[in-house]
Protein backbone atom coordinates (compact mmCIF):
# COMPACT_ATOMS: atom_id res chain seq x y z
CA UNK A 1 0.00 0.00 0.00
CA UNK A 2 0.97 3.36 -0.92
CA UNK A 3 0.09 6.96 -0.38
CA UNK A 4 -0.78 10.33 -2.40
CA UNK A 5 -1.50 13.87 -0.85
CA UNK A 6 -2.90 15.93 -3.94
CA UNK A 7 -2.09 19.77 -2.62
CA UNK A 8 -5.32 21.51 -4.41
CA UNK A 9 -6.45 25.66 -3.97
CA UNK A 10 -10.21 24.18 -3.07
CA UNK A 11 -11.92 20.32 -1.86
CA UNK A 12 -12.05 17.75 -5.05
CA UNK A 13 -12.30 14.75 -5.64
CA UNK A 14 -9.36 12.52 -6.39
CA UNK A 15 -9.60 10.09 -8.96
CA UNK A 16 -6.84 7.93 -9.85
CA UNK A 17 -7.10 5.57 -12.95
CA UNK A 18 -10.68 7.08 -13.11
CA UNK A 19 -11.66 5.47 -9.29
CA UNK A 20 -12.82 8.45 -7.07
CA UNK A 21 -10.37 7.67 -3.95
CA UNK A 22 -11.13 10.78 -1.76
CA UNK A 23 -10.37 14.53 -1.45
CA UNK A 24 -7.47 17.18 -2.12
CA UNK A 25 -5.66 17.83 0.70
CA UNK A 26 -5.80 14.53 2.34
CA UNK A 27 -4.18 11.47 2.19
CA UNK A 28 -4.73 8.76 0.32
CA UNK A 29 -4.10 4.90 -0.03
CA UNK A 30 -3.25 4.14 -3.40
CA UNK A 31 -1.54 0.53 -5.02
CA UNK A 32 2.11 0.48 -5.30
CA UNK A 33 2.92 1.37 -8.76
CA UNK A 34 1.77 3.84 -11.61
CA UNK A 35 -1.40 5.40 -11.56
CA UNK A 36 -2.94 8.22 -13.82
CA UNK A 37 -4.51 10.86 -11.51
CA UNK A 38 -6.90 13.31 -12.12
CA UNK A 39 -9.26 15.64 -10.11
CA UNK A 40 -13.08 16.26 -10.86
CA UNK A 41 -14.35 19.65 -11.84
CA UNK A 42 -13.53 22.08 -13.55
CA UNK A 43 -9.87 22.02 -15.85
CA UNK A 44 -6.88 21.79 -13.82
CA UNK A 45 -3.32 22.35 -14.59
CA UNK A 46 -2.10 20.02 -15.78
CA UNK A 47 -4.92 18.06 -16.45
CA UNK A 48 -3.73 14.62 -15.37
CA UNK A 49 -0.44 13.67 -14.08
CA UNK A 50 1.05 9.79 -14.37
CA UNK A 51 2.92 8.96 -11.04
CA UNK A 52 4.96 5.93 -10.02
CA UNK A 53 3.71 5.75 -6.49
CA UNK A 54 6.55 3.86 -4.69
CA UNK A 55 8.34 3.82 -0.84
CA UNK A 56 5.76 6.18 0.41
CA UNK A 57 4.08 5.86 3.80
CA UNK A 58 1.31 7.30 5.65
CA UNK A 59 3.02 10.18 7.44
CA UNK A 60 5.07 10.60 4.42
CA UNK A 61 2.82 10.70 1.20
CA UNK A 62 4.33 11.69 -2.32
CA UNK A 63 3.10 14.97 -2.88
CA UNK A 64 1.32 15.81 -6.11
CA UNK A 65 0.67 19.01 -6.84
CA UNK A 66 -2.81 20.40 -9.28
CA UNK A 67 -3.15 23.94 -9.84
CA UNK B 1 -34.89 -55.58 -29.87
CA UNK B 2 -32.29 -55.31 -27.20
CA UNK B 3 -29.92 -53.28 -30.61
CA UNK B 4 -32.98 -50.96 -30.30
CA UNK B 5 -32.64 -50.37 -26.73
CA UNK B 6 -29.04 -49.79 -26.92
CA UNK B 7 -29.49 -47.60 -29.65
CA UNK B 8 -32.37 -45.34 -27.35
CA UNK B 9 -29.76 -45.21 -24.43
CA UNK B 10 -26.90 -44.19 -26.83
CA UNK B 11 -29.00 -41.34 -28.15
CA UNK B 12 -30.24 -40.38 -24.60
CA UNK B 13 -26.71 -40.27 -23.87
CA UNK B 14 -25.57 -37.97 -26.34
CA UNK B 15 -28.64 -35.89 -25.25
CA UNK B 16 -28.10 -35.34 -22.11
CA UNK B 17 -26.16 -31.75 -21.85
CA UNK B 18 -26.06 -29.51 -18.65
CA UNK B 19 -26.80 -26.18 -19.55
CA UNK B 20 -24.59 -23.54 -20.50
CA UNK B 21 -24.06 -20.41 -19.00
CA UNK B 22 -25.34 -17.48 -21.41
CA UNK B 23 -24.52 -15.21 -23.25
CA UNK B 24 -24.49 -11.21 -21.97
CA UNK B 25 -26.84 -9.88 -24.70
CA UNK B 26 -26.92 -6.03 -23.54
CA UNK B 27 -24.02 -3.83 -22.76
CA UNK B 28 -22.29 -4.29 -19.69
CA UNK B 29 -23.74 -2.26 -17.27
CA UNK B 30 -22.54 -2.59 -13.61
CA UNK B 31 -25.46 -1.21 -12.31
CA UNK B 32 -26.65 -4.68 -13.09
CA UNK B 33 -26.49 -7.88 -12.34
CA UNK B 34 -25.18 -9.88 -9.25
CA UNK B 35 -22.08 -7.80 -8.30
CA UNK B 36 -20.15 -5.24 -5.33
CA UNK B 37 -21.61 -2.27 -7.37
CA UNK B 38 -25.74 -3.69 -7.28
CA UNK B 39 -25.66 -4.65 -3.49
CA UNK B 40 -26.39 -2.00 -1.14
CA UNK B 41 -23.11 -2.39 1.37
CA UNK B 42 -21.35 0.53 -0.97
CA UNK B 43 -24.23 3.05 -0.07
CA UNK B 44 -24.97 1.60 3.48
CA UNK B 45 -23.49 2.80 6.68
CA UNK B 46 -20.31 1.22 6.56
CA UNK B 47 -18.89 2.16 9.99
CA UNK B 48 -17.89 -0.99 11.47
CA UNK B 49 -17.07 -3.42 8.30
CA UNK B 50 -16.70 -7.36 8.89
CA UNK B 51 -15.38 -9.30 5.76
CA UNK B 52 -14.95 -12.76 6.69
CA UNK B 53 -13.20 -16.03 4.45
CA UNK B 54 -13.90 -18.87 4.64
CA UNK B 55 -11.66 -22.06 3.43
CA UNK B 56 -12.22 -25.30 2.15
CA UNK B 57 -11.74 -28.37 3.84
CA UNK B 58 -15.32 -30.10 3.13
CA UNK B 59 -17.98 -30.30 5.64
CA UNK B 60 -15.15 -29.33 8.46
CA UNK B 61 -14.53 -26.28 6.89
CA UNK B 62 -18.44 -25.39 6.24
CA UNK B 63 -18.85 -26.53 10.14
CA UNK B 64 -16.16 -24.10 11.15
CA UNK B 65 -17.83 -21.25 8.92
CA UNK B 66 -20.74 -21.98 10.26
CA UNK B 67 -19.68 -21.72 13.78
CA UNK B 68 -18.35 -18.41 13.49
CA UNK B 69 -20.49 -16.91 11.89
CA UNK B 70 -23.07 -18.70 15.38
CA UNK B 71 -20.40 -16.92 17.64
CA UNK B 72 -20.76 -13.71 15.89
CA UNK B 73 -24.50 -14.12 16.15
CA UNK B 74 -24.00 -14.48 19.98
CA UNK B 75 -21.49 -11.14 20.33
CA UNK B 76 -23.85 -7.88 21.24
CA UNK B 77 -22.53 -4.64 20.50
CA UNK B 78 -23.04 -1.79 22.79
CA UNK B 79 -25.82 -0.39 20.21
CA UNK B 80 -27.98 -4.24 20.73
CA UNK B 81 -26.87 -5.13 17.08
CA UNK B 82 -24.85 -8.23 17.10
CA UNK B 83 -21.83 -8.31 15.38
CA UNK B 84 -22.67 -10.64 12.47
CA UNK B 85 -25.09 -7.72 11.31
CA UNK B 86 -22.64 -6.13 10.32
CA UNK B 87 -20.55 -8.61 8.04
CA UNK B 88 -20.68 -7.33 4.77
CA UNK B 89 -18.42 -9.56 2.39
CA UNK B 90 -17.66 -13.22 2.90
CA UNK B 91 -15.21 -14.77 0.62
CA UNK B 92 -15.00 -18.37 1.10
CA UNK B 93 -13.85 -21.59 -1.06
CA UNK B 94 -14.71 -25.00 -1.75
CA UNK B 95 -16.55 -26.51 1.50
CA UNK B 96 -16.94 -22.94 2.66
CA UNK B 97 -18.54 -21.73 0.06
CA UNK B 98 -21.67 -23.71 1.56
CA UNK B 99 -21.66 -21.98 4.47
CA UNK B 100 -21.45 -18.90 3.11
CA UNK B 101 -23.56 -18.96 0.59
CA UNK B 102 -26.73 -20.56 2.44
CA UNK B 103 -25.96 -17.76 5.20
CA UNK B 104 -26.46 -15.53 1.99
CA UNK B 105 -29.48 -17.05 1.22
CA UNK B 106 -31.41 -17.42 4.06
CA UNK B 107 -29.59 -15.48 6.88
CA UNK B 108 -29.89 -16.13 10.04
CA UNK B 109 -32.67 -18.75 10.14
CA UNK B 110 -29.95 -21.01 8.71
CA UNK B 111 -28.33 -21.05 12.39
CA UNK B 112 -31.28 -21.42 14.69
CA UNK B 113 -32.66 -24.66 15.94
CA UNK B 114 -34.53 -26.19 13.46
CA UNK B 115 -35.16 -29.22 10.86
CA UNK B 116 -33.76 -26.21 8.12
CA UNK B 117 -30.54 -25.00 9.90
CA UNK B 118 -27.48 -25.31 8.32
CA UNK B 119 -26.67 -28.43 10.54
CA UNK B 120 -29.61 -30.25 9.63
CA UNK B 121 -29.57 -29.37 6.09
CA UNK B 122 -26.12 -29.87 5.21
CA UNK B 123 -23.58 -30.51 8.25
CA UNK B 124 -25.45 -33.63 9.84
CA UNK B 125 -26.44 -35.11 6.11
CA UNK B 126 -24.06 -37.89 3.99
CA UNK B 127 -23.38 -35.45 1.24
CA UNK B 128 -20.31 -37.78 -0.49
CA UNK B 129 -22.61 -40.95 0.17
CA UNK B 130 -25.23 -39.37 -1.61
CA UNK B 131 -23.05 -38.14 -4.92
CA UNK B 132 -21.21 -41.30 -4.65
CA UNK B 133 -24.66 -43.01 -4.70
CA UNK B 134 -25.68 -41.55 -7.81
CA UNK B 135 -22.65 -41.37 -9.66
CA UNK B 136 -22.36 -45.59 -9.10
CA UNK B 137 -25.87 -46.71 -8.49
CA UNK B 138 -28.08 -44.99 -10.24
CA UNK B 139 -29.14 -46.21 -13.56
CA UNK B 140 -30.37 -43.69 -14.96
CA UNK B 141 -27.09 -41.21 -14.34
CA UNK B 142 -24.80 -43.81 -15.78
CA UNK B 143 -27.13 -43.02 -19.12
CA UNK B 144 -26.65 -39.51 -18.81
CA UNK B 145 -22.76 -39.61 -17.46
CA UNK B 146 -21.97 -41.32 -20.73
CA UNK B 147 -22.61 -38.43 -22.53
CA UNK B 148 -19.53 -35.98 -23.04
CA UNK B 149 -21.33 -33.03 -22.44
CA UNK B 150 -23.10 -34.36 -18.47
CA UNK B 151 -20.07 -35.19 -16.05
CA UNK B 152 -19.53 -35.37 -12.37
CA UNK B 153 -19.64 -31.96 -11.21
CA UNK B 154 -22.78 -31.44 -13.01
CA UNK B 155 -24.56 -34.49 -10.99
CA UNK B 156 -23.24 -32.40 -7.96
CA UNK B 157 -25.21 -29.10 -8.80
CA UNK B 158 -27.86 -31.14 -9.16
CA UNK B 159 -27.50 -32.80 -5.85
CA UNK B 160 -26.36 -29.63 -4.17
CA UNK B 161 -29.57 -27.81 -5.09
CA UNK B 162 -31.67 -30.84 -3.68
CA UNK B 163 -29.87 -30.70 -0.55
CA UNK B 164 -29.45 -27.43 0.27
CA UNK B 165 -29.63 -24.45 -2.69
CA UNK B 166 -32.69 -25.66 -4.09
CA UNK B 167 -33.45 -23.65 -7.66
CA UNK B 168 -31.82 -20.28 -5.88
CA UNK B 169 -30.35 -18.15 -8.70
CA UNK B 170 -27.72 -15.50 -8.41
CA UNK B 171 -30.70 -13.42 -9.32
CA UNK B 172 -32.21 -14.21 -5.68
CA UNK B 173 -29.15 -14.05 -4.09
CA UNK B 174 -28.94 -10.39 -5.31
CA UNK B 175 -32.64 -9.87 -4.14
CA UNK B 176 -32.16 -10.88 -0.31
CA UNK B 177 -29.27 -9.17 -0.23
CA UNK B 178 -30.67 -5.93 -1.09
CA UNK B 179 -34.01 -6.50 0.88
CA UNK B 180 -31.84 -7.80 3.87
CA UNK B 181 -28.57 -6.26 3.86
CA UNK B 182 -27.13 -9.54 3.61
CA UNK B 183 -23.08 -9.96 3.05
CA UNK B 184 -21.93 -9.74 -0.72
CA UNK B 185 -21.21 -13.88 -1.09
CA UNK B 186 -18.33 -14.54 -3.52
CA UNK B 187 -17.48 -18.02 -3.91
CA UNK B 188 -14.49 -18.56 -5.73
CA UNK B 189 -13.08 -21.57 -7.89
CA UNK B 190 -9.60 -21.40 -10.04
CA UNK B 191 -9.75 -21.46 -13.77
CA UNK B 192 -7.16 -24.65 -14.29
CA UNK B 193 -5.30 -23.04 -17.99
CA UNK B 194 -4.91 -19.47 -16.68
CA UNK B 195 -4.14 -20.27 -12.94
CA UNK B 196 -6.46 -18.18 -11.95
CA UNK B 197 -8.85 -17.55 -9.19
CA UNK B 198 -12.42 -17.17 -10.85
CA UNK B 199 -14.67 -15.04 -8.85
CA UNK B 200 -18.73 -15.88 -9.20
CA UNK B 201 -19.74 -12.25 -9.56
CA UNK B 202 -20.82 -10.46 -12.48
CA UNK B 203 -17.47 -8.87 -12.46
CA UNK B 204 -15.48 -11.59 -13.08
CA UNK B 205 -18.17 -12.71 -15.89
CA UNK B 206 -18.07 -9.30 -17.86
CA UNK B 207 -14.73 -10.80 -19.74
CA UNK B 208 -16.25 -13.58 -20.96
CA UNK B 209 -19.59 -11.90 -21.97
CA UNK B 210 -21.83 -14.03 -19.62
CA UNK B 211 -24.30 -13.52 -18.14
CA UNK B 212 -24.40 -14.90 -14.18
CA UNK B 213 -28.12 -13.52 -13.00
CA UNK B 214 -29.50 -16.42 -14.25
CA UNK B 215 -27.27 -19.39 -12.97
CA UNK B 216 -27.86 -21.66 -10.02
CA UNK B 217 -26.00 -20.99 -6.76
CA UNK B 218 -25.65 -24.85 -6.49
CA UNK B 219 -22.92 -24.60 -9.41
CA UNK B 220 -20.94 -22.23 -7.75
CA UNK B 221 -20.94 -24.19 -4.83
CA UNK B 222 -20.06 -26.82 -7.29
CA UNK B 223 -17.35 -25.33 -9.37
CA UNK B 224 -15.92 -24.05 -5.71
CA UNK B 225 -15.34 -27.38 -4.36
CA UNK B 226 -14.30 -29.64 -7.41
CA UNK B 227 -11.68 -31.12 -6.14
CA UNK B 228 -8.71 -32.53 -8.89
CA UNK B 229 -9.68 -35.83 -10.03
CA UNK B 230 -12.55 -36.52 -7.91
CA UNK B 231 -14.75 -34.35 -10.04
CA UNK B 232 -13.51 -33.18 -13.66
CA UNK B 233 -13.79 -29.38 -14.29
CA UNK B 234 -16.67 -27.51 -14.82
CA UNK B 235 -17.11 -26.39 -18.38
CA UNK B 236 -18.09 -22.37 -18.99
CA UNK B 237 -18.68 -20.86 -22.45
CA UNK B 238 -16.80 -17.99 -23.03
CA UNK B 239 -18.35 -15.70 -25.24
CA UNK B 240 -16.15 -12.63 -25.57
CA UNK B 241 -15.69 -13.71 -29.61
CA UNK B 242 -19.26 -15.30 -30.36
CA UNK B 243 -21.34 -13.33 -32.08
CA UNK B 244 -24.41 -13.17 -29.64
CA UNK B 245 -21.96 -11.14 -27.22
CA UNK B 246 -23.61 -7.49 -27.10
CA UNK B 247 -21.50 -6.63 -23.76
CA UNK B 248 -19.10 -4.13 -25.87
CA UNK B 249 -16.61 -4.89 -23.14
CA UNK B 250 -13.40 -2.75 -22.56
CA UNK B 251 -10.47 -2.72 -21.05
CA UNK B 252 -11.14 -1.03 -17.67
CA UNK B 253 -8.67 2.25 -17.55
CA UNK B 254 -5.99 1.28 -14.85
CA UNK B 255 -4.57 -1.54 -17.67
CA UNK B 256 -3.40 1.42 -19.50
CA UNK B 257 -0.72 2.26 -16.85
CA UNK B 258 -0.50 -0.90 -14.91
CA UNK B 259 1.42 -2.93 -17.39
CA UNK B 260 4.44 -0.86 -16.82
CA UNK B 261 5.03 -2.17 -12.94
CA UNK B 262 6.36 -5.05 -13.77
CA UNK B 263 9.20 -4.48 -11.30
CA UNK B 264 7.36 -1.77 -8.27
CA UNK B 265 4.31 -4.30 -8.31
CA UNK B 266 4.51 -7.35 -10.59
CA UNK B 267 0.76 -8.58 -9.45
CA UNK B 268 -0.62 -5.80 -11.49
CA UNK B 269 0.55 -6.65 -15.14
CA UNK B 270 -0.36 -9.93 -13.97
CA UNK B 271 -3.65 -8.77 -13.39
CA UNK B 272 -3.59 -7.86 -17.36
CA UNK B 273 -2.20 -10.71 -18.34
CA UNK B 274 -5.03 -13.04 -16.85
CA UNK B 275 -7.71 -10.64 -17.97
CA UNK B 276 -6.28 -10.98 -21.61
CA UNK B 277 -6.33 -14.46 -21.24
CA UNK B 278 -10.38 -14.40 -20.84
CA UNK B 279 -10.64 -12.19 -24.00
CA UNK B 280 -7.90 -14.23 -26.22
CA UNK B 281 -10.38 -15.90 -29.00
CA UNK B 282 -8.84 -18.99 -28.48
CA UNK B 283 -10.06 -19.40 -25.30
CA UNK B 284 -13.70 -20.22 -26.20
CA UNK B 285 -14.39 -22.46 -22.82
CA UNK B 286 -13.55 -22.21 -19.14
CA UNK B 287 -12.77 -24.99 -17.27
CA UNK B 288 -12.88 -24.69 -13.58
CA UNK B 289 -11.71 -26.51 -10.73
CA UNK B 290 -11.47 -26.12 -6.51
CA UNK B 291 -11.28 -22.26 -5.46
CA UNK B 292 -8.64 -24.25 -3.11
CA UNK B 293 -6.05 -24.75 -5.82
CA UNK B 294 -5.55 -20.56 -6.32
CA UNK B 295 -6.34 -19.40 -2.57
CA UNK B 296 -7.52 -22.03 -0.52
CA UNK B 297 -8.76 -19.42 2.23
CA UNK B 298 -10.62 -17.03 0.02
CA UNK B 299 -8.08 -14.10 1.19
CA UNK B 300 -7.11 -12.86 -2.10
CA UNK B 301 -10.29 -11.24 -2.92
CA UNK B 302 -10.74 -9.35 0.32
CA UNK B 303 -6.77 -8.65 -0.02
CA UNK B 304 -6.73 -7.16 -3.53
CA UNK B 305 -9.96 -4.64 -2.75
CA UNK B 306 -8.39 -3.56 0.56
CA UNK B 307 -5.35 -2.88 -1.07
CA UNK B 308 -6.18 -1.93 -4.65
CA UNK B 309 -8.20 0.37 -6.93
CA UNK B 310 -7.89 -1.91 -10.19
CA UNK B 311 -11.18 -2.57 -11.23
CA UNK B 312 -13.74 -1.89 -13.50
CA UNK B 313 -15.13 2.01 -13.32
CA UNK B 314 -18.52 3.32 -14.75
CA UNK B 315 -19.58 6.84 -14.53
CA UNK B 316 -22.72 7.55 -13.53
CA UNK B 317 -23.66 11.01 -13.04
CA UNK B 318 -21.72 12.74 -10.19
CA UNK B 319 -18.51 11.61 -9.52
CA UNK B 320 -19.50 9.98 -6.09
CA UNK B 321 -21.89 8.10 -7.79
CA UNK B 322 -19.76 5.69 -9.84
CA UNK B 323 -20.18 2.76 -9.92
CA UNK B 324 -17.12 0.04 -9.19
CA UNK B 325 -16.01 -3.45 -9.31
CA UNK B 326 -15.21 -4.61 -5.69
CA UNK B 327 -12.67 -2.24 -4.47
CA UNK B 328 -13.10 -0.69 -0.87
CA UNK B 329 -10.44 1.94 -1.57
CA UNK B 330 -13.65 4.41 -2.13
CA UNK B 331 -15.32 3.80 1.85
CA UNK B 332 -11.34 4.12 3.29
CA UNK B 333 -10.64 7.02 1.39
CA UNK B 334 -13.88 9.02 2.02
CA UNK B 335 -13.58 7.68 5.47
CA UNK B 336 -16.84 6.19 5.35
CA UNK B 337 -15.27 2.95 7.62
CA UNK B 338 -14.27 3.97 11.00
CA UNK B 339 -13.24 0.06 11.97
CA UNK B 340 -12.51 -2.92 9.67
CA UNK B 341 -12.34 -6.44 11.13
CA UNK B 342 -11.28 -9.04 8.78
CA UNK B 343 -11.71 -12.92 10.52
CA UNK B 344 -9.81 -15.50 8.32
CA UNK B 345 -11.58 -18.85 9.19
CA UNK B 346 -8.89 -21.43 8.10
CA UNK B 347 -10.50 -24.99 8.47
CA UNK B 348 -6.78 -26.21 7.50
CA UNK B 349 -6.19 -29.37 9.65
CA UNK B 350 -3.02 -31.66 10.73
CA UNK B 351 -4.21 -34.89 10.98
CA UNK B 352 -2.24 -38.43 12.48
CA UNK B 353 1.02 -39.20 10.78
CA UNK B 354 0.28 -41.31 7.73
CA UNK B 355 2.84 -41.04 5.09
CA UNK B 356 5.83 -40.68 7.63
CA UNK B 357 4.78 -43.39 9.77
CA UNK B 358 6.51 -46.15 7.11
CA UNK B 359 8.84 -46.51 4.62
CA UNK B 360 6.24 -48.03 2.28
CA UNK B 361 5.67 -46.11 -1.18
CA UNK B 362 2.67 -43.94 -0.56
CA UNK B 363 0.06 -44.73 -3.35
CA UNK B 364 -0.39 -42.63 -6.16
CA UNK B 365 -3.69 -40.55 -4.73
CA UNK B 366 -1.50 -39.79 -1.57
CA UNK B 367 1.28 -38.24 -3.91
CA UNK B 368 -1.16 -36.52 -5.65
CA UNK B 369 -2.84 -35.23 -2.52
CA UNK B 370 0.33 -34.14 -1.24
CA UNK B 371 1.33 -32.46 -4.46
CA UNK B 372 -1.71 -30.52 -4.67
CA UNK B 373 -1.98 -29.78 -0.66
CA UNK B 374 1.00 -28.64 -0.02
CA UNK B 375 1.21 -25.40 -2.10
CA UNK B 376 -2.52 -24.55 -1.06
CA UNK B 377 -1.13 -24.51 2.64
CA UNK B 378 2.13 -22.43 2.01
CA UNK B 379 0.18 -20.04 -0.33
CA UNK B 380 -2.55 -19.73 2.97
CA UNK B 381 0.09 -18.99 5.19
CA UNK B 382 1.35 -16.09 2.69
CA UNK B 383 -1.82 -14.46 1.99
CA UNK B 384 -2.31 -14.27 6.40
CA UNK B 385 1.06 -12.56 6.19
CA UNK B 386 -0.07 -10.05 3.51
CA UNK B 387 -3.08 -9.32 5.21
CA UNK B 388 -0.99 -8.48 8.67
CA UNK B 389 1.59 -6.72 6.79
CA UNK B 390 -0.68 -4.51 5.37
CA UNK B 391 -2.77 -3.30 8.26
CA UNK B 392 0.34 -3.16 10.08
CA UNK B 393 1.39 -0.79 7.91
CA UNK B 394 -1.92 1.22 8.71
CA UNK B 395 -0.93 2.41 12.34
CA UNK B 396 -2.14 5.98 12.87
CA UNK B 397 -4.81 6.26 9.78
CA UNK B 398 -8.08 7.27 10.70
CA UNK B 399 -9.77 3.77 9.89
CA UNK B 400 -8.59 0.94 12.40
CA UNK B 401 -7.94 -2.31 11.13
CA UNK B 402 -8.36 -5.70 12.85
CA UNK B 403 -6.87 -8.71 11.07
CA UNK B 404 -8.10 -12.17 13.07
CA UNK B 405 -7.20 -15.72 12.32
CA UNK B 406 -9.26 -18.55 12.96
CA UNK B 407 -7.20 -21.85 12.93
CA UNK B 408 -6.72 -25.17 14.43
CA UNK B 409 -3.02 -25.09 14.72
CA UNK B 410 -3.45 -21.85 17.32
CA UNK B 411 -5.73 -24.38 20.30
CA UNK B 412 -3.43 -24.49 23.01
CA UNK B 413 -2.17 -27.60 24.56
CA UNK B 414 -5.04 -26.49 27.01
CA UNK B 415 -7.34 -27.68 24.11
CA UNK B 416 -5.72 -30.62 23.06
CA UNK B 417 -8.78 -32.64 22.72
CA UNK B 418 -10.81 -30.43 21.05
CA UNK B 419 -7.50 -29.61 18.52
CA UNK B 420 -7.66 -33.88 18.42
CA UNK B 421 -11.34 -33.70 17.52
CA UNK B 422 -11.05 -31.19 14.57
CA UNK B 423 -7.89 -31.85 12.95
CA UNK B 424 -8.99 -35.58 12.67
CA UNK B 425 -12.23 -34.54 10.79
CA UNK B 426 -11.17 -35.70 7.40
CA UNK B 427 -11.81 -33.50 4.24
CA UNK B 428 -14.88 -34.95 2.88
CA UNK B 429 -18.39 -34.01 2.19
CA UNK B 430 -19.45 -36.79 4.54
CA UNK B 431 -22.00 -36.45 7.76
CA UNK B 432 -20.39 -35.00 10.82
CA UNK B 433 -20.98 -36.51 14.04
CA UNK B 434 -22.36 -34.94 16.99
CA UNK B 435 -19.09 -34.62 18.58
CA UNK B 436 -17.33 -33.38 15.45
CA UNK B 437 -19.86 -30.99 15.42
CA UNK B 438 -19.35 -29.78 19.01
CA UNK B 439 -16.06 -29.97 18.39
CA UNK B 440 -16.15 -27.26 15.35
CA UNK B 441 -18.36 -25.12 17.73
CA UNK B 442 -15.85 -25.47 20.85
CA UNK B 443 -12.81 -24.52 18.65
CA UNK B 444 -14.45 -21.26 17.09
CA UNK B 445 -15.57 -20.43 20.37
CA UNK B 446 -12.06 -20.46 22.03
CA UNK B 447 -10.42 -19.55 19.14
CA UNK B 448 -12.18 -15.92 18.27
CA UNK B 449 -12.51 -15.22 22.47
CA UNK B 450 -9.03 -15.93 22.55
CA UNK B 451 -7.75 -13.60 19.34
CA UNK B 452 -6.48 -10.50 20.90
CA UNK B 453 -7.58 -8.64 17.96
CA UNK B 454 -11.41 -9.13 17.90
CA UNK B 455 -11.47 -8.72 21.59
CA UNK B 456 -10.08 -5.54 21.05
CA UNK B 457 -12.48 -5.00 18.01
CA UNK B 458 -15.62 -5.70 20.15
CA UNK B 459 -13.69 -3.58 23.62
CA UNK B 460 -13.22 -0.44 20.88
CA UNK B 461 -16.68 -0.51 19.47
CA UNK B 462 -18.34 -0.73 23.06
CA UNK B 463 -16.13 1.51 24.84
CA UNK B 464 -15.41 -0.64 27.59
CA UNK B 465 -11.73 -1.73 28.62
CA UNK B 466 -9.01 -3.27 26.09
CA UNK B 467 -8.27 -6.63 27.24
CA UNK B 468 -4.39 -7.06 28.03
CA UNK B 469 -3.08 -8.77 25.16
CA UNK B 470 -2.19 -6.21 22.39
CA UNK B 471 -3.49 -6.11 18.84
CA UNK B 472 -0.66 -5.54 16.91
CA UNK B 473 -2.15 -4.50 13.62
CA UNK B 474 -3.39 -1.43 12.15
CA UNK B 475 -4.37 0.52 15.51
Amino acid sequence: MEYIFISFGEQRIVLVDDLACGNTNDTIAVQRGTHTITLSGAPTTPPSQIVNVINTSFPTPMKIEFN
Amino acid sequence: MRRLTLCALLLAAACTQYPYNPPLVKPQNLDDGYRWAKTTIPTDDNRLFVILTFSGGGTRAAGLGYAVLQQLAATKLADGTSLLKHVKVISSVSGGTFAAMDYGLRGEAILNPGPDNFESAFLTKPVQSDLIHAVFFNPYNWIRLASPNFNRIDLATELYQKVLFGNNTFQNLLEVQRNEHRPFIIANATELELGAQFQWTQDQFDPICSDLTTLPVARAAAASSAFPVAFPPMILKNYAHDPQCKSNYAKPSWTATARSDVYTNPQRPRQITELEGYLNPARTYLHLLDGGLADNIGLRGPFHALSSGDTFVQPQGPVENQRTGFTLLPLIGFHKIDKLLVIVVNAGASGPVSIDATSKEPSLPTVIGGISGTPMDNYSFDSIQMLTDLFAKQSGQPTKYYPVVISFPLLTDKDKSIRDIVNNIGTSFNALTPEQLKGLKDAADILIHQDPCFTKFVSDVNGTPPPNQKCAFGQ
